[in-house]
């Protein structure tokens, strides 16, 4: 069933999500629903410590090995990693460990039961050392571990004459900021099934990019393609969660499956997934600003911190991220931006929706509340006096030129959440009432739309568009569906450009025997980028059934079967490949030039009500507006940004990841608290579109963007309503106490 | 072997002691639309309807689905599924079938809606994806749509034969007596046996329980007799397996015992509240117990009953320590009752993490009667001791008509009665200083010596 909708908008035909009936019916089978034949659990045995050397692995008396599959690193063909970025981290740790939960020792039984039992029992053994848990100081000599310092990657970004802007201010504000981790909590956990199926190693599960998961296994191993076949199965929910993990869990169950006589499923338990897998990266971020009197910004000088957890992971492109955008949507002469991500024996963190940006943005909008009130002014006056105007340029030197109105932005947000009214009703409010009290708040932000830098070059991604015998099309990529409308919108993109009704239009499911490499689903680059190579790829096909390239509607369907009826190929392909778009240029060792093809803009208003019983907050009502290019399908992008808003409300006023020896110990749905229906009002959207030239349809990215805006938007709102500025977040009651409590002091 | 029928049809099945309904539907009978998320009954992505009720399956155990009717989203109109596509209910999916069963639970029931709002109603269902907005258009819009009665469900696929237990399993075993009598029996034949209603607090982590998988338990869910509370001209009396769902749902409740009906509101969510018991929550013993801080304001007293005999105890005389009470292995909660008396003063305040699905940080339930005379106060707090207690100095400071002026005016009194503490959910500091602040703010609007 597809139903039919057009909105009127620049946007063009709006379908419903296409797998979404077997969602809600219950149909659609994930990873832990496959019917499998017989098969075997699998089960991974950790370390206990966080730092020191596994001296033996002792098994309970009466476990017999005879019916059991057991792995350690010995058994490893390739080499023993996980490669992505480097080669540090070990899939299975031979004798050092970096922290606690690092994988140690994989067994697989047919009952579940007996594997959860051994799993518990199996004792690893160890020589302890002292761990590394500061991300804030420079480590001593016995605590480096990587390179000479532990820096992961270093960043800096200069524009302009800094130092002398400062000294030439006449006011100067400081501020810290710091933020937490945060668990995805993709509601289907990590889970992968691999089986041998002739020479070839057949690993399928949750994931959002197949062909990450292909590189680490071909080089643990030590295979080749076609030895190797990652097939991507309805994944419930990534956010980031699934960007790289997935390789760690598929490396394992592909060597429980290379030594067992039959498929390996291997799923986590929620409080597994929550324990071992990433999360955000915890930030620490100063600033130090040069203003005028009435607000104007005159020097920005940044350093930004991050944990990286015990390896490398995606944490340089994270920082990298982070870096590009913690000067904020504002235009400024001078500013520096230093930035480094450390290495502490915790759990890595790894990507998360925002990518580092959701650290970097609460910290400048943070700022310039602070710098708003030091001037005595009002803040949302100092956001509008500073916006990028087109013609000035980022920190990276990026002239911003897209047509966007900025500043007609932020006002369209004040005026759709009534700001002034708000303002004026909750003086009265805050004057009588007894125990709570109101306050609003603005968050101004962009967010670069693909990947960094040079990125999308080097991964020349590649989609495929066949015609199939019956006339039929099927798009071929390597992108995922996992929530954010993969399948829906490339059904619509693929169908417009080809002038077919989306019902005739295939998606291939992610198979790397079956699909060319589109690149990995992330940086909200799927629509934008692969969409486009989507419309590229039906432009080809239509040259190669020898149509022009205006042609549209039933002929390309009849051009596709009489091709068939000379030609004896199962499928005709047309291929669509990424090509720059001109006039982008990144020098990756000064960080100058163009960061991102473009950017995505927000301005975010949130209302709250703070109990002063109880120091909760409750979020009246929340406003998000953004600029995103076309929008392509209404109810899908409306849905990612309340999805996303609610992921940053949870971020900033409830989730917290409680540690112990670098690993979180809340891990379970119980006391790591995520929004629930009560928690959130309606979330309120509008979307002002500038088609963007180089996007399929005109449309930039959007999933990322929405989880920005909430952490300092709230704050702000906070702040607003006591006269506090809050400046670490989660803000959970506990700690608006204490903050309440040292400005009462 | 038991037998229950399941989407319309009748089955039958052989099943181990440990197994959870959520494993039998998923793993035996490849009914995997029932999702597992937690394993603890805070997603909802495992809902299935019991006798027609939203329950979260990874609670129940198996065996307790013998003589009831089991619905699975497969069960569900497909074509009446429509209003959910359009709103974006759906994203990942990973939660949905819970969503769609809760949503059409409210659907099928619009009269809910002159009691609960259906952001309460849906809290049981988690999403990481959606911010919600798209599920609650949706039953909006599900429940606006008319009904095409175009459904049968026995004309569902039969079920497929189930798959053969597999594996290793807890040497444990279930005894499910039909009486109070045989119950006692059982429970005074085997000293070690654990008696179960709801399952709500004891299948949580169910599967990583390996201890709990050995035991013997006394399932008393097919006891009716304990299952109805009753009313007296001088008492409300509550069965050993009324759940709070069943008091939410008696308008009469609501009317005399208004803080039975707010606490009971504030248990996890729906699908907790239509499995767990009032006597659960009271021999589980947690000091974080919403039930019990409201009863002992109302001066309950609890029946126990074993082979031995019978004995009533006030529940405020009940616990004895962190999860110590006065009850011996072999006797049952089976009643508890209320005094029916007016009150002037009545109010519970929970403090949890969040709006629903949240154990509480601290909390607070406060009565005064209101007949004239002495001890007519009380004030019970829970998560601020190693039980559930009264605060019987703030009640003495009341009953003097003190002035208060300030929350820091009723902390002396407070340090003598409750010792709170810091863990993974809250702090010492936030319990004390919130403890004091409930009260005081809530009776500066009561009553006229708080100022
Ligand atoms: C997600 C979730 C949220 C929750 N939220 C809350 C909350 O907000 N507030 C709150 O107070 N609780 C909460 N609980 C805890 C729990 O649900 C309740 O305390 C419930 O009342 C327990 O009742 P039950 O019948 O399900 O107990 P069971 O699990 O069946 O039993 C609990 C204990 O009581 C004993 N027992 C049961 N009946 C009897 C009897 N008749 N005689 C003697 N012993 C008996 C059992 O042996 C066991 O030790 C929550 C639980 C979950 C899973
Ligand atoms: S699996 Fe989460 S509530 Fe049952
Ligand atoms: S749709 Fe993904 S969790 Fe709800």
């Amino acid at each position: 069933m597809l139903g039919y909708r057009r909105t009127g908008n620049i946007g063009p035909m709006d379908i419903m999500r296409r797998e979404g009936l077997d969602k809600l019916s219950g149909r659609e089978r994930y990873v832990d629903d496959l019917p499998l034949g017989p098969f075997l659990w699998g089960g991974t045995v950790r370390s206990p410590i966080a730092r020191g050397r596994i001296t033996e692995i002792r098994f309970p008396t009466d476990f017999d090995r005879s019916e059991w599959v057991i792995v350690d690193a010995s058994d490893i063909p390739g080499r023993n990693s996980i490669y992505l970025k480097a080669h540090d981290q070990p899939a299975l740790a031979e004798t050092d460990i970096r922290h606690i939960h690092e994988p140690v020792l994989l067994i697989a039984h047919p009952s579940r039961a007996a594997v959860r039992k051994a799993v518990s029992e199996i004792e690893v053994i160890f020589e302890p050392a002292p761990p590394w848990l500061d991300f804030i100081n420079d480590p001593p000599a016995e605590m480096i571990q990587h390179g000479k310092d532990n820096v992961f990657k270093r960043i800096e970004i200069s524009k302009g004459d800094v130092e002398t802007a400062l000294a030439g201010a006449p006011i100067v504000v400081e501020g810290e900021y710091q933020t937490g981790a945060q668990e995805h909590v993709y509601l289907e956990t990590q889970g992968m099934i691999a089986h041998k199926e002739g020479g070839v190693m057949v690993v399928r599960g949750s994931m959002q990019c197949p062909f990450y998961v292909e590189k680490a296994l071909r080089s643990l191993l030590g295979c080749t393609e076609r030895e190797l076949r990652i097939v991507q199965t309805p994944t419930g929910g990534g956010f980031g969660g699934k960007e790289e993990y997935p390789s760690v869990i598929a490396a394992h169950a592909a060597l429980l499956a290379a030594n067992a006589d039959r498929p390996v499923k291997l799923i986590y338990e929620r409080a597994e997934d929550m324990a071992v897998t990433t999360k955000r990266h915890p930030a620490r971020i100063r600033h130090r600003t040069g203003v005028t009197e009435d607000g104007r910004l005159l020097a920005q000088d940044i350093s930004v911190r991050t944990d990286g957890g015990a390896y490398v992971t995606l944490s340089p492109v994270v920082l990298s991220r982070a870096c590009i955008h913690a000067a904020g949507p504002y235009a400024c002469d001078h500013v520096r931006i230093v930035g480094e991500s450390v290495l502490t024996n915790r759990v890595p963190y790894g990507a998360f929706r925002g990518f580092g940006n959701p650290q970097a943005c609460f910290a400048f909008e943070r700022q310039m509340d602070a710098i708003a009130r030091r001037l005595g002014l009002d803040p949302i006056e100092v956001r509008r006096r500073n916006l990028i105007r087109d013609g000035q340029s980022t920190a990276t030197k990026q002239v911003i030129q897209d047509g966007t109105d900025r500043v007609a932005l932020l006002d369209r947000a004040l005026s759709v959440a009534d700001v002034a009214g708000k303002r004026a009703a909750h003086a009265t409010f805050n004057a009588v009432s007894s125990s709570t009290r109101r306050g609003v708040g603005v968050a101004m932000y962009h967010h670069g739309a693909g990947f960094t830098g040079a990125g999308e070059v080097e991964m020349d991604s590649r989609v495929h568009v066949v015609g199939r015998k019956d006339g039929t099309v099927e798009v071929r990529a390597a992108s995922t569906e996992m929530g954010q409308g993969t399948i829906t919108v490339f059904t619509q993109l693929a169908a417009e450009r080809l002038g077919l009704p989306p019902e005739v239009v295939l998606i291939a499911p992610p198979d790397t025997h079956g699909v060319p490499n589109s690149g990995p689903t992330v940086a909200s680059r799927t629509a934008m980028i692969v969409g486009h190579l989507v419309e590229l790829g039906c432009d080809d096909l239509r040259r190669r059934i020898g149509l022009t390239d205006d042609a549209r509607g039933p002929i390309v369907r009849d051009a596709i079967v009489a091709w068939h009826d000379e030609h004896d190929e199962d499928v005709v392909v047309g291929e669509g490949r990424y090509v720059p778009p001109p006039g982008i240029d990144w020098n990756e060792d000064t960080y100058e030039g163009s960061a991102y093809g473009t950017f995505c803009w927000a301005a975010h208003v949130a209302e709250v009500e703070v109990d002063l019983r109880t120091f909760g907050v409750r979020v009246l009502d929340y406003v998000a507006v953004q600029e995103v290019g076309t929008v392509l399908n209404e109810v899908l992008a409306r849905g990612q940004v309340q999805g996303g808003v609610v992921q940053g409300i949870g971020w900033a006023l409830l989730e917290e990841c409680v540690e112990r020896e670098g690993a979180m110990i809340n891990t379970q749905l119980t006391n790591y608290i995520i929004p629930t229906s009560g928690d959130v009002p309606p979330i309120r959207v509008e979307f002002l579109q500038t088609p963007y030239p180089y996007g399929a349809q005109g449309a930039k990215g959007l999933g990322e963007l929405p989880l920005n805006g909430p952490a300092p938007a709230l704050t702000s709102a906070v702040g607003a309503a006591l006269g506090v500025e809050p400046t670490a977040i989660p803000l959970t009651p506990e700690r608006l106490l204490e903050l309440m409590a040292t400005v009462a002091a | 072997m038991i037998e229950f029928r399941l989407n319309g049809q009748r089955i039958e099945v052989e099943v181990d002691p440990a197994e959870r309904l959520l494993d039998l539907l998923r793993y035996r009978l490849d009914l995997t639309g029932t999702k597992e998320g937690c394993a603890e009954g805070e997603c909802g992505a495992c809902t299935v309807y019991m006798d027609g009720l939203p329950v979260d399956s990874c609670l129940v155990p198996a065996y307790q689905a013998e003589g009831r009717e089991i619905t699975t989203i497969e069960a569900l109109d497909r074509d009446r599924l429509g209003p959910f596509l359009e709103t974006g209910a759906t994203q990942c999916g990973a939660c949905t079938p819970g969503v769609v069963m809760t949503g059409t639970w409210v659907r099928d029931r619009p009269e809910l809606l002159e009691t609960h709002d259906l952001r309460e109603l849906m809290a049981g269902n988690l999403c990481r994806c959606t911010g919600y907005d798209g599920i609650i258009e949706g039953v909006e819009a599900a429940l606006s749509t008319p009904a095409v009665d175009s459904h049968d469900p026995a004309a569902l696929p039969q079920p497929p034969a189930p798959l053969a237990l597999a594996g290793v399993r807890g040497a444990g075993s279930v005894l499910r007596p039909g009486s109070v009598d045989d119950a006692l029996a059982m429970l005074g034949q085997f000293p070690d046996a654990v008696p179960i209603a709801g399952g709500t607090d004891l299948m949580v982590h169910w599967p990583g329980h390996f201890e709990a998988h050995a035991r013997t338990y006394v399932d008393l869910t097919r006891i009716e007799s304990l299952r109805e509370h009753r009313w007296t001209d001088e008492q409300l009396i509550i069965g050993a397996l009324t759940t709070y769902w069943d008091l939410i749902q008696d308008e009469r409740v609501r009317r005399e015992f208004p803080l039975l009906e707010h606490a009971a509101r504030q248990v996890g969510a729906v699908q907790i509240q239509t499995r767990g018991t009032w006597a659960g929550n009271i021999a589980n013993a947690s000091p974080a117990a919403d039930g019990v801080p409201v009863l002992m304001a109302y001066d309950a007293v609890v029946d126990l009953q074993s082979s031995r005999g019978t004995e009533t105890i006030s529940l405020d005389d009940f616990y004895l320590g962190y999860k110590q009470m006065r009850l011996a292995a072999d006797q049952l909660i089976v009643g508890i009752r209320v005094p029916r008396r007016a009150y002037d003063v009545a109010w519970f305040d929970k403090v949890g993490s969040r709006a629903a699905q949240a154990i509480t940080k601290i909390g607070v339930a406060v009565t005064r009667q209101a007949a004239s005379g002495e001890d007519r106060w009380r004030v019970v707090a829970n998560s601020a001791a190693p039980t559930v207690c009264r605060c019987a100095s703030v009640e003495h400071l009341l009953q003097a008509n003190t002035p208060v002026d300030s929350p820091e005016a009723l902390m002396e009194a407070l340090g003598k009665d409750v010792t709170p503490i810091d863990d993974i959910r809250s702090t010492r500091a936030y319990r004390q200083s919130v403890l004091a602040r409930l009260i005081y703010f809530g009776l500066r609007d009561r009553v006229e010596f708080v100022s």
